[in-house]
């Protein structure tokens, strides 16, 4: 007899160069976080949750600056293909801690939980780092 | 007054605006009506950009565009709770006005919320120090502020339903000393871009 062996979702699902860009002072409640996720299934998985211990809310953004406009919408769910991967990023979708505390800006890390549509779930560490306009990257490239 | 066009706006946004094919009355025209069904949407009535506004400070102070007279002004449209946009503007306008030095005296940076349920005047008091002293946070009614997004041909809203999406503009304009149009940076513009071009109008 073959025995059926069922994996969570998250068991071939790897994150990367997963880090919050500090928020600048203790005033700003809000922040950003990037991640890249790999997954490994041959099937794609679906993220319907995140959350962290720090912030009171959490939720997918995406992002879209278009001729001097930004707009943001939440994404309840963020589907990932399989053998395929997603880099979550501030310029695009991304991942929004709102209801930060005053010490936020000062903690050295924070951790992030996904939530998988197949009710499992995965705590990644996400560590804080300072970080420029995504703008002022672009308008260096124009002056090469 | 001075109306948006091709030959007062800065390099980086002539070079982004041409790659986008457009930089014309007819790109403001298009932002004012184009947006998601169920969005509430406040625009701007026409390019015309007369930094016109009656809003109140976070200082309590009851302020309109003549109370500045005198310094060249900086002003963002935005709200606190940006994670992203609104702190790196900021950020960036502060670090301008660190690099003038004593010269930062004439230059007021002005932060103006697009969302004055939640900014009130006691929420941007605790905001806009923390990125220098000198910027100052303008809040007021729906509709004050409604027609200060108007006099700057910003645009700003929330759709309907729990995933609506917010917008709003991004650029930073830059005032002269009678609150007449100069200028606008893209959002990425860094510190010492702004100082520069501050500097030309020392």
């Amino acid at each position: 007899m073959l025995s059926l062996i069922i994996c969570p979702a998250w068991a071939e699902v790897q994150f990367s160069d997963s880090y919050v860009i500090r928020p600048p002072n203790a005033a700003v409640r809000s922040a950003v976080a990037v991640t890249k996720i790999s997954n490994l299934n041959a099937h794609g998985v679906d993220l319907v949750g995140v959350s962290s211990p720090d912030a009171e809310k959490v939720e997918y953004h995406l992002l879209e600056h278009k001729n001097g406009v930004v707009s943001m919408t939440a994404q309840p769910v963020v589907h990932i293909e399989g053998n395929a991967l997603l880099e979550l990023h501030e310029g695009g979708l991304h991942i929004m801690l709102t209801g930060l505390g005053e010490a936020f800006s000062e903690q050295l890390s924070t951790e992030i939980t996904f939530f998988f549509s197949d009710g499992s779930r995965l705590t990644q560490t996400f560590t804080l780092v300072h970080g420029a306009p995504r703008g002022s990257q672009q308008i260096d490239h124009e002056h090469h | 007054m001075r109306s948006f066009s091709p030959h007062r706006v800065s390099t980086n946004i002539r070079r982004r605006t041409q790659r986008h094919g457009l930089i014309s009355r007819l790109f403001l025209v298009t932002l004012l009506c184009i947006f998601p069904l169920g969005a509430i949407a406040e625009s701007a009535a026409g390019p015309e950009i007369s930094g016109e506004f009656r809003l109140v400070e976070h200082t309590g102070r009851a302020v309109d565009k003549h109370s500045y007279d005198g310094k060249l002004r900086l002003v963002f449209f935005g709200f606190t709770d940006c994670p992203l946009i609104c702190p790196t503007t900021m950020a960036e306008v502060a670090r301008a006005m660190r690099l003038l030095e004593s010269s930062e005296k004439q230059v007021q940076p002005l932060f103006i919320t697009i969302d004055p349920h939640t900014d009130t005047i006691e929420r941007l008091a605790e905001y806009v120090p923390l990125f220098h002293p000198s910027i100052t946070g303008l809040t007021g009614s729906d509709d004050q502020i409604r027609d200060a997004a108007r006099g700057f041909g910003a645009v700003y809203g929330k759709g309907e339903g729990e995933n609506a999406t917010i917008f709003h503009s991004s650029y930073l304009y830059l005032m002269d000393r009678d609150g007449e149009f100069l200028d606008l940076f893209g959002y990425g513009t860094d510190a010492k871009t702004i100082a520069a071009k501050l500097r030309e109008y020392l």
